[in-house]
């Protein structure tokens, strides 16, 4: 450890920051969100647009799904958008082949397509090429 | 000729060795001696936290008549929402070893904390009172004088929290439980001990951490587990082999030394909790029956954890647990009948764990909290107070003893800050000096660990027996 920010690095927020970013890359937290803003909406609690919400909290993925057959042009997107360029060709490798080992299938409605994208930003938003910020 | 052992014996024990210098010889042994911590054997120190601020009052209730009576006097716009349980008649009586410090006095648990009382009574258990924060020895006139230091922002939770977990309020680096482990890590560190000394079941604890101590946290049921895995259900090994090296940045090349720092965390997260999930697997299955209450299951957890004690590799150890749901300005009577009987479940279940594992006399367990509470009533419950009576748990506890004070329940004594606000009569500090001995700190090491040790003449030093 050479910096103080480090501390909170550990055996428990490693996994934990994982998790938390897997949450909202695959949508699993904003459901979860839409749903209590729903039951606050039916108990007259809020007026709140469910849309509204949506629109601000999910991330709109539509350029990279586009990209999901092609897992190099895929990551060289995300990294591009989240690195600036600059993610190691040794973490690059390791998420192309991650990827790749996610079998696409056209015909069943874009869950293979939506799991490669998904897969590909929590996969760059958790190497340390992301997490330091230069 | 060349000193050796033998030569050094024989010319020891020569009549030329005087009375002077053989005080030298025994006081130079000494010095060497209180070097380092004693770090032999196993012992463990568990941290029961109660969130909230637990009220004292209302935990360990005065118990003769008279003292009685004016308590349920002076709580009696709630006590009756207890349905008998806060009933003199109920209450559970403690016959303290000491009970001459206390003439004419009597002391007695809520019926909820049958299980305490019985380990009071069977000398396993102390009960420590008016025990918080303090800078130092503070009376009511040098409080109301505003003539004496005392910990910034009392009464406040958080920083509360924090003073009685590091001696500062909100804002500190280092607890005492880090500090302990910091001067057992320098006798001892190197392999698993530096990732498994300090153990948290509940957060990422100031109380845990020192300048090389960091707590490791553990869930119920083990390490902290990445959820992609769960749900993958083994259905893809490639994907899978290829995901746990990324995480694990095994693979990292990076020369940015951030990076590296990061990458070299990542694996070593990774590999502490596969080492905990294997070490795991040889935990010890107790007959002791915890309850399913979330302090039960921290505490078995604690439990399970001990048991592997051998292959993680520690010989000290300090954990932390706690709940909450102490702070209780209103329904006192509902809402803390409930805590008592969940601390006592957990912590007399997590006892005779010890006991079932034979390592009774290694482990000492004592509660803490934010604060006690005000004896004057809110309308059905309590505000916030400051010193507070809590428990010490352990085959080395010098058990069935009441040690420091239980000022009376009633308004305007020495010790009261307003309102029946308990002004501490021992310090956080006073109170944890014995216990770091006891984990095997020199006296040094321990004011070390305690900034403010120093401006009190003594500590509890009768509260362990070795």
């Amino acid at each position: 450890m050479t910096v103080p920010e480090l501390q909170i690095v550990n055996a428990a927020t490693t996994p934990g920051y994982i998790n938390f970013m897997t949450a909202f890359i695959f949508g699993g937290a904003q459901n979860d969100a839409v749903a209590e803003l729903q039951e606050l909406r039916d108990e007259g609690d809020t007026n709140v647009s469910i849309e509204g919400a949506e629109s601000s909290f999910r991330p709109n993925y539509d350029f990279e799904f586009d990209l999901a057959t092609d897992a190099d042009a895929l990551v060289d997107r995300v990294a591009a958008v989240m690195t600036y360029v600059t993610l190691s060709e040794d973490s690059r490798t390791g998420i192309v082949d991650a990827i790749n080992a996610i079998p696409y299938d056209p015909s069943d409605g874009g869950i293979s397509a939506a799991n490669r994208v998904h897969l590909a930003i929590l996969m760059v938003m958790t190497t340390p090429d992301y997490l330091v910020q230069r | 000729m060349t000193m050796n052992r033998r030569t050094f014996l024989k010319s020891s024990t020569g009549a030329a060795l005087s009375a002077a210098s053989l005080g030298s010889v025994t006081a130079t042994l000494g010095n060497f001696e209180a070097l380092a911590a004693d770090t032999s054997g196993y012992k463990a120190l568990v941290c029961v936290f109660l969130l909230g601020g637990m009220d004292n009052h209302d935990t360990v209730l005065p118990y003769d008549q008279a003292s009685y009576d004016r308590y349920a006097q002076i709580r009696s716009g709630f006590i009756g929402a207890y349905g008998g349980s806060r009933d003199r008649a109920n209450l559970l009586a403690l016959s303290p070893d000491n009970a001459s410090n206390f003439p004419g006095r009597e002391f007695a648990l809520p019926p909820q904390m049958a299980g305490l009382h019985a380990l009071f009574q069977q000398g396993n258990a102390a009960i420590v009172g008016n025990v918080g924060p303090l800078i130092q020895p503070t009376s009511r006139t040098l409080f109301e004088q505003e003539s004496v230091a005392l910990p910034p922002r009392l009464f406040s939770h958080n920083d509360q929290q924090s003073t009685w977990q590091s001696s500062s309020p909100e804002g500190a680096q280092f607890g005492w439980g880090g500090r302990f482990a910091d001067a057992i890590l320098a006798q001892s560190s190197g392999g698993l001990a530096d990732t498994f000394t300090n153990i948290t079941g509940l957060g990422n604890e100031l109380f845990l951490t020192g300048q090389q101590a960091s707590p490791y946290q553990i869930s119920l049921s083990g390490a902290a587990t990445v959820e992609v895995f769960e749900a993958l259900e083994g259905r893809n090994q490639t994907l899978e082999t290829v995901l746990a090296q990324h995480f694990r940045a095994a693979n990292f090349m990076g020369t940015n030394l951030l990076e590296r720092d990061m990458a070299a965390k990542a694996q070593a997260a990774f590999d502490a909790n596969a080492l905990f999930n294997q070490a795991s697997m040889g935990a010890a299955t107790l007959q002791t029956e915890f309850p399913q209450s979330f302090l039960g299951q921290q505490l078995a957890a604690v439990a399970r954890t001990l048991s592997v004690r051998d292959s993680l590799q520690v010989n000290r150890q300090v954990f932390f647990v706690g709940i909450g749901g102490f702070d209780t300005h209103d329904a006192q009577a509902n809402a803390l009948t409930g805590l008592h009987s969940q601390v006592d479940g957990a912590i007399t279940a997590f006892f005779n764990a010890t006991q079932e594992l034979g390592i009774a006399n290694d482990v000492t367990l004592f509660t803490a909290s934010d604060f006690g509470r005000a004896l004057a009533e809110n309308g059905d419950g309590t505000d916030h107070g400051w010193g507070a009576h809590h428990f010490v748990v352990g085959g080395d506890v010098q058990g069935r003893q009441i040690l420091g004070d239980i000022p009376i329940a009633d308004f305007g004594h020495d010790q009261d800050a307003g309102n029946g606000r308990l002004i501490p009569t021992t310090s956080v500090e006073q109170f944890a000096a014995p216990m770091g001995r006891w984990l095997g700190l020199t006296q040094s090491e321990v004011t070390t660990a305690l900034p403010n040790i120093v401006n009190f003449s003594s500590d509890l030093n009768t509260l362990m027996t070795a």
